[in-house]
């Protein structure tokens, strides 16, 4: 079983998500969420302290979800940070190419920002 | 984080919501100018599908999550199709692409939501914030006049015959102006009176225009007294009339002014900032002389406020100094001081200052000389940077917020797109109707530009009958189809030849700060996308993009 958890990353590059994500898993959800706009600053925000999960957009520009995640498997302090990622429902293919990058889920967009964060938390604790 | 009451939660998603329908107006017509290529025959569909697939992407994920599902599902199920037609794009026949391109036109009539810009909009304008205008006037012929042609300005008109009509009108809502003829006839009752009445209820007063048919000093006295902002004899110049009513708009709801103020006393500076703030004045504070220069040029004050005497320098120094820079030799200064001594005064004024003031100030007097100073200086410099025919910001000034819309627009990693607009074949329309005419028609694409863009957008007149637009937070694809839509609007407008009524088109280029940011450069690459709308048979509008 898992910590509890508190702190949650969320990197996604649009605006309007970001913003209803910190208030679904923030205002709604109680979590303590900060966000980064790309790959590159979420990168810089691990550098100076760790969250307990990291919520990924899969589609941005610059560097995508995975991308970021091949990134922080090679360093040591974050290769075994548990991952979610988000995105627009897609095949069940390209589900479970995404689990196999090492998720622990993958949530789908849209999704209701009243539950957001109960899905959450049932994948946190299902985690093995 | 602690979890917040249910209301709390509610009233934010309803903010979220609506931040999100104002946005989506400009992703669904960003849509359709990345799909509108694929509509063209001979085309390579590889570069605009690659620009369309995560547009939609993006949209299934954030339309759904506002509450927007059949929208989600159509860009949903266009996403899925696109993507099995990428692998053989070479073999798309021209048909289906245009299907696609009419699929994204018709998302917009999915939407469940409205946008709040747009939901009480006029006819004709796409964005923007609409002005009620109420108009007095008991001839039929000028009152009908009057109406359609403020409505083809892009206001909200609403025209009566008698003071009866208007008291009604008035008492079921507050327009932002009113336009009032003072000489009715009997039937219609007194507007001069009226007007007096009904200012005197009314704070703060409704900005009016009178027009009248005797134009002498009595009447021009009793039209101020009664509240008036402007003033016109019969028969009226409408692009005139236009003209003041918006610079009247900006008096009232402009940027509060600001004022920078140098003193080494601080109880002094931070009794400016209470005093005037209350009067909704900016005060910026400056208690070292050798921060003022940049504090000039971050705030760009309305006014200056000295204390004459100041460790290492005197006020009359700093405003020499002041004055050693052409952009504020038109800045009204005022010194502030505890010498009585009336020689000093004026050796200070004859060297830059415009008034002086005695400390200890009177609150009140502090404030109506700042206000009233401020309020001329304002409009001085909006005259100055303004073209006279269109009241469009001149090619100094247009270009010069250009620079400060990029560097903003760089700064908050927002895109910010350039248009330059030309009149097509406008030397025709000189030459066959006379320039009188043609002035007509660059003061209504100088309005029509002015009424449809949004507040915070840029429109200037950069040479004849060439127009600068810069559009804050938008893309050259989403301004490109803003500006068709009004492209399209402007080549329907009818105008009163010699002979024939006729029309007339523009033609549009533009660019935006993505790929390039200096200013020379965003300009060029905008005049070279509306060169190639010329080349390419005028009467459209090209983004730098459409030929890379």
């Amino acid at each position: 079983m898992p910590d509890t958890l508190h702190h949650i990353l969320h990197v996604e590059d649009d605006p309007a998500i970001r913003r209803i994500v910190a208030l679904a898993l923030g205002r709604v959800g109680g979590f303590e969420v900060r966000s980064a706009e790309s790959g590159a600053e979420a990168l810089h925000m691990l550098s100076q302290a760790l969250p307990q999960l990291l919520l990924l957009d899969v589609m941005m520009p610059d560097m995508d979800g995975p991308m970021l995640l091949s990134q922080l498997r090679a360093r040591d302090d974050t290769a075994t940070l548990p991952v979610m990622f988000m995105t627009a429902k897609g095949s069940d293919d390209e589900r479970a190419h995404l689990r196999q990058l090492g998720a622990v889920a993958v949530l789908e967009k849209p999704f209701d920002p009243m539950t957001l964060a109960a899905v959450v938390r049932q994948h946190w604790a299902a985690q093995t | 984080m602690t979890p917040s009451t249910a209301s709390e939660i509610q009233a934010e998603m309803a903010a979220l919501n609506l931040a999100y329908q104002a946005r989506l107006t400009d992703d669904l017509l960003a849509l359709q100018a990345q799909a509108a290529p694929l509509a063209q025959p001979d085309v390579d569909v590889a570069a605009p599908l690659a620009r369309l697939l995560p547009a939609l992407h993006q949209l299934i994920g954030s339309a759904g999550t506002f509450g927007e599902v059949a929208l989600s599902e159509a860009a949903r199920a266009l996403e899925l199709q696109l993507r099995s037609r990428q692998r053989q794009a070479a073999a798309w026949p021209l048909d289906e692409r245009k299907a696609v391109v009419e699929t994204v036109r018709g998302f917009s009539r999915l939407r469940t939501g409205q946008d709040p810009h747009t939901a009480s909009v006029a006819p004709g304008v796409i964005s923007g914030q609409v002005r009620r205008v109420d108009v007095l006037e008991d001839d039929p012929s000028i009152l009908s006049m009057l109406v359609s042609s403020l409505r083809s300005f892009g206001y909200a008109a609403e025209g009566h015959a008698s003071v009866a009509a208007l008291e009604r009108s008035l008492a079921r809502r507050r327009p932002d102006a009113m336009i009032v003829d003072v000489h009715l006839g009997a039937e219609g009752g007194n507007g001069l009176a009226l007007l007096e009445a009904l200012q005197d209820r009314r704070h703060p007063p409704i900005p009016t225009l009178v027009i009248t048919t005797r134009d002498d000093f009595e009447h021009r006295l009793r039209a101020v007294r009664a509240g008036a902002v402007g003033f016109f004899s019969k028969p009226v110049d409408l692009p005139q009339l236009e003209n003041r009513l918006e610079l009247c708009f900006d008096d009232y709801r402009g940027e509060p002014f600001r004022v920078v103020a140098v003193d080494d006393d601080p109880l002094l500076l931070a009794r400016y900032q209470l005093v005037l703030g209350r009067a909704g004045v900016g005060v910026y504070a400056v208690s070292d002389p050798a921060q003022l220069h940049e504090t000039l040029n971050a705030v760009v004050p309305d006014l200056l406020l000295l204390d004459v005497q100041m460790p290492g320098c005197t006020g009359a120094e700093l405003a020499q100094m002041v004055r050693f820079d052409e952009r504020w030799i038109g800045l009204p200064i005022i010194y502030v001081s505890a010498e009585a001594d009336v020689g000093l005064q004026t050796a200070a004024m004859v060297r830059g200052g415009d008034e002086f003031m005695i400390k200890p100030i009177d609150d009140s007097i502090l404030v109506a000389t700042v206000l009233s100073r401020a309020r001329r200086s304002r409009a001085l410099a909006n005259a100055l940077a303004r073209d006279s025919l269109t009241g469009l910001l001149k090619h100094g000034a247009a270009k010069e917020q250009l620079s400060q819309a990029l560097s903003r627009a760089v700064r908050a990693g927002q895109p910010c797109s350039i248009a330059m607009i030309d009149l097509d074949h406008f030397k025709q329309v000189n030459d066959t109707h006379g320039h009188a005419t043609g002035d007509k028609v660059i003061r209504a694409l100088a309005s029509l530009l002015k009424n449809s863009l949004r507040k915070d957008d840029i429109v200037g007149r950069y040479g004849g009958e060439e127009f600068l637009v810069v559009m804050n937070n938008l893309t050259a694809p989403a301004a490109a189809a803003k500006l068709d839509r009004l492209r399209t609007q402007f080549s329907a407008l009818e105008f009163q030849g010699a002979e024939a009524p006729f029309q007339v088109s523009f033609s549009a280029g533009v660019s935006d700060s993505r790929s390039v940011s200096d200013v020379a450069d965003v300009l060029i690459e905008a005049d070279a996308a509306l060169y190639r709308a010329k080349d390419a048979g005028r009467n459209r509008v090209m983004t730098a993009d459409d030929f890379t």
